[in-house]
């Protein structure tokens, strides 16, 4: 069957814009290295307990092209499952509990789950749209509004409350471009690529440097062309500047665009204390209408090598503060279809891993022998409701607000941001 | 004339301008500039016909094909409407086939500057939007409200100026108007259409798309599909959110041309406001016009310099509006990513430029000479005076240190990042 590349429908639903700082305050944390000291110096200070939503970071892990739930968190002993999955079902899960376990390609989340900081959130999905395309599957998770509207996302609408997001240092995006969940009316987004690639960074020959001064030159004096000159001509300089100080965290050198990559700028840039809120970093694609086994297990391998790889990156004073959030524009459906593959899917299961999260199963198992007239899954939890978790345990702000309607709080969160047990 | 030429087209070097200079007004220069009869033959190359699983060539053949026009037209008052239309009834290449999406931009060139019924019209029947925004699955049995409720709040009408019930009525009416089972020609199938009576805008007959499109824009809502029309047209050219005060007398003049786009512009063009001061610095200019612009200035094509590499990055990709609402603007295109992107496609054209030996011979002249013999080169009619010293004094400064040779690459890239240039 044909369908979308995932990437693409990514690409459509982002926009690269994002506005400008104009107060580069924070560049003074970054002096230095990124490593620890440093950044200690300007956290506040924890005590036992404490902790506050203000503090909560959240990683949006986007795995594109519809994950499927059942061979991530794989049911065991179950028989519905082995009928429907044939040579597709796993038959070798690492246990979470006597019912469920993860594939084996995720061994670091296993035993982050046995340190109760995994929660798994099952039967979630679309609860009142039936489309199952790419396209506006996606455009419906990422804007998480309860009425029709695609021209915003709900993390974007959360950072228009947010002080100082018009900065652009409350949010990045992985990528060349900002994605649709991001997109709020004023806030800002800076979109980062792994390869750096910042006008105004490389300093390594002396031209290059006249050329910075000169665009940051255009920014020396009022344009006397009215507020859009001015504007231009500050953006300008501003990013020559961020530019310029964001080179540590392209040190050393990231291979590729890899998710591992891609979480270890992330780590870099937690580490270096900017203030920034939202993360959103990449994998995919998911889309396995054939050829599941081998690549749901290549990708799965990567999503356990980088979380690991982030753990290992970001200095432990911050880990109390960050969490995961994955999400998928739908699952796949419980009969395997006749390519080796499974077809797009309702519902499926969504992590959120972190030091404070509450570690467990929440939600309910779509049952295999309880399908629609479709032969779809049943979906136990609106996507909107684990929004509001993460919004109203996590972050801070008017969840209901932000989402248009009121949608259950699943209660993900073992301890506020920051505090300790 | 510089600034007619940037908002009417893509901006000019200034022996385009210096030629405009000889008409004897201003009035004449903008007859001049709405003057299609040189337009060039629109025709679809064949790499523009993606075979299933080879999206990304067709698509950039698209983009080159498009950019090139845009850059080269003698006409280029027909490419900037068309840039307009296409953010305005959007469909985008992520949903409809890329095919697809290029004839709908080839309709809506031959359409662009006409009448905006006949426009309309096509639009609702071109294949692409059919797809885009499901009337193709609209049917009587179980009926699709995505085309009709963006029909009236985005393209014709704007938010608030209809009720529920309307959407509801107007997807009733445009059921069974569809596509073959290939996508690719408009189809109307009456055993899927309502064929019963709805009560649309509170009139109540047995309604049939094309019946509303005409009532939206020669019957009942004239007055608030010109209001909407007039009024964003004047933000893409003029600046955005005038006055309620300009948009009625927008709105009259659109009407009373007839609902003609070539009209209406000619009245655009010809309003004192539009030549007010604060109105020639009003607009940002958007990516796809920036590096449109770069290569009218360089004169090289879309296939030497490969904008397509970059436009994800400047938040502007041809083909791919973000969604149905297209893209905003001004704010929209300033940002740290932008102007990383910005800087870095900068970085390559320089060199491109270059090679090609745009301003050789440049780091022999005196810095003031250089950095005009820039600015006429970019059509930068009125500098900045920050912008003229920076550049002069870059151009000093790699004089006197021996690297001379740098001038020639960096007076394109200085040129390209200029404030000056980023201005629509």
């Amino acid at each position: 069957m044909d369908d979308v590349d995932p990437r693409l429908v990514r690409e459509a639903l982002s926009i690269s814009g994002d506005r400008i700082a104009g107060n580069m305050t924070r560049r003074r944390f970054l002096q230095g290295s990124l490593a620890t000291a440093g950044a200690l110096a300007v956290l506040p200070a924890c005590k036992p307990g404490g902790g506050s939503l203000d503090q909560g970071i959240l990683i949006v892990l986007h795995l594109g092209g519809g994950n499927d739930g059942y061979n991530t968190v794989v049911p065991i002993g179950n028989g519905p499952y082995r009928d429907r999955r044939g040579s597709l079902a796993i038959t070798n899960p690492l246990p979470l509990t006597s019912s469920f376990g993860f594939h084996p390609a995720l061994p670091a989340l296993r035993d982050r789950y046995a340190a109760g900081k995994v929660a798994i959130v099952q039967g979630v999905g679309q609860a009142t749209i039936n489309d199952l395309s790419h396209f506006s599957s996606t455009a419906n998770w990422m804007a998480g509004t309860a009425g029709p509207s695609r021209s915003s996302g709900w993390l974007g609408r959360w950072l228009d409350g947010v002080p100082g997001s018009t900065d652009g240092l409350r949010a990045v995006a992985m990528g060349s471009s900002v994605p649709l969940h991001l997109v709020g009316q004023q806030a800002v987004v800076t979109a980062l690529d792994t390869g750096g690639d910042l006008f105004g960074a490389d300093r390594s020959e002396p031209w290059m440097s006249s050329v910075y001064d000169t665009v940051s030159g255009f920014a020396a004096a009022p344009t006397g062309k009215g507020v859009w000159a001015d504007r231009i001509a500050t953006a300008g300089a501003s990013s020559i500047r961020l530019a310029d100080d964001m080179t540590p965290v392209f040190t050393p050198e990231l291979p590729d665009d890899s998710l591992t990559s891609q979480l270890t700028v992330i780590a870099r840039l937690i580490n270096a204390g900017l203030g920034i809120r939202v993360f959103d970093a990449t994998l995919g694609s998911f889309d396995t209408h054939d050829g599941q086994l081998y690549e749901h297990n290549a990708l799965l391998t990567d999503l356990d090598a980088a979380i690991a790889a982030f753990y290992a990156t970001l200095d432990p004073a911050w880990s109390r503060k960050v969490a995961f959030m994955s999400f998928s524009e739908f699952g796949r459906r419980a009969q395997a279809n006749g390519s080796g593959g499974t077809d797009h899917g309702t519902s499926s299961c969504l992590l959120v891993i972190g030091d404070n999260v509450k570690g467990g199963f929440f939600g309910q198992f779509p049952r295999l022998d309880d399908l629609d007239s479709r032969g779809n899954a049943k979906i136990h939890v609106d996507h909107r409701s684990a929004y509001a978790s993460v919004l109203q345990g996590w972050m801070g702000g008017d969840a209901t607000g932000v989402l248009g309607a009121s949608y259950p709080d699943l209660g993900l969160f073992a301890r506020l941001p920051g505090a300790t047990p | 004339m510089a600034y007619l030429l940037r908002r009417s087209g893509f901006g000019g070097r200034k022996v385009e301008i210096d030629a405009l200079m000889t008409r004897p007004s201003w009035a004449a220069v903008v007859d001049r500039v709405l003057d299609t009869s040189a337009n060039p033959a629109d025709i679809i190359p064949g790499s523009v016909d993606d075979e299933a699983g080879k999206y990304y060539p067709a698509w950039v053949a698209g983009v080159h094909y498009w950019m090139d026009r845009m850059a080269t037209s003698p006409t280029p008052i027909v490419e900037k409407m068309t840039l307009f239309w296409h953010g305005h009834l959007t469909s985008s290449t992520e949903g409809p086939l890329p095919r697809l999406v290029f004839r709908q931009i080839k309709t809506w060139r031959a359409k662009a500057l006409g009448d905006v019924h006949d426009l309309m019209q096509a639009m609702a029947i071109d294949p692409a939007m059919l797809d885009y925004l499901d009337n193709d699955e609209n049917v009587a049995a179980s009926p699709n409200e995505n085309f009709a409720r963006e029909l009236m709040e985005l393209f014709t009408m704007g938010n608030a100026t209809f009720a529920e019930s309307d959407v509801i009525a107007m997807a009733r009416a445009w059921s069974g108007h569809g596509t073959s089972d290939d996508g690719t020609t408009y189809v109307f199938r009456a055993t899927k259409h309502d064929n019963a009576n709805k009560t649309l805008f509170g009139i109540t007959q047995n309604w049939d798309g094309p019946a509303t499109i005409t009532e939206i824009v020669r019957g009942s809502r004239q007055q608030v599909c010109a209001r909407f029309l007039a009024a964003k047209i004047w933000s893409f050219f003029a600046y955005p959110n005038p006055s309620t005060a300009l948009v009625d007398e927008l709105t009259a003049a659109l009407i009373a041309g007839g609902m003609n786009i070539k009209s209406f512009l000619r009245g655009v063009f010809l309003h004192p406001e539009f030549r007010a001061g604060p109105t020639r610095t009003a607009l940002v200019r958007s990516p796809i016009e920036w590096m449109v612009a770069t290569m009218r200035a360089v004169g090289m094509s879309a296939a030497d310099l490969h904008p397509e590499w970059w436009m994800d990055r400047l938040g502007q990709t041809l083909y791919q509006p973000p969604n149905v609402s297209g893209w905003r603007q001004n704010a929209a295109w300033i940002s740290s990513s932008a102007q990383w992107g910005k800087g870095s496609y900068a970085g390559w054209v320089r060199w491109k430029a270059s090679e090609r030996g745009v301003f050789s011979g440049v780091e022999n002249l005196a810095p003031a000479a250089a950095a005009q013999v820039a600015f006429d080169r970019f059509g930068i009619d009125a500098p900045a005076v920050t912008t003229r010293q920076q550049i002069e004094a870059y151009v000093a400064r790699e004089q006197a240190a021996r690297r001379a040779w740098a001038v020639k690459p960096n007076l394109v890239a200085l040129s390209m990042l200029s404030p000056d240039f980023q201005l629509a």
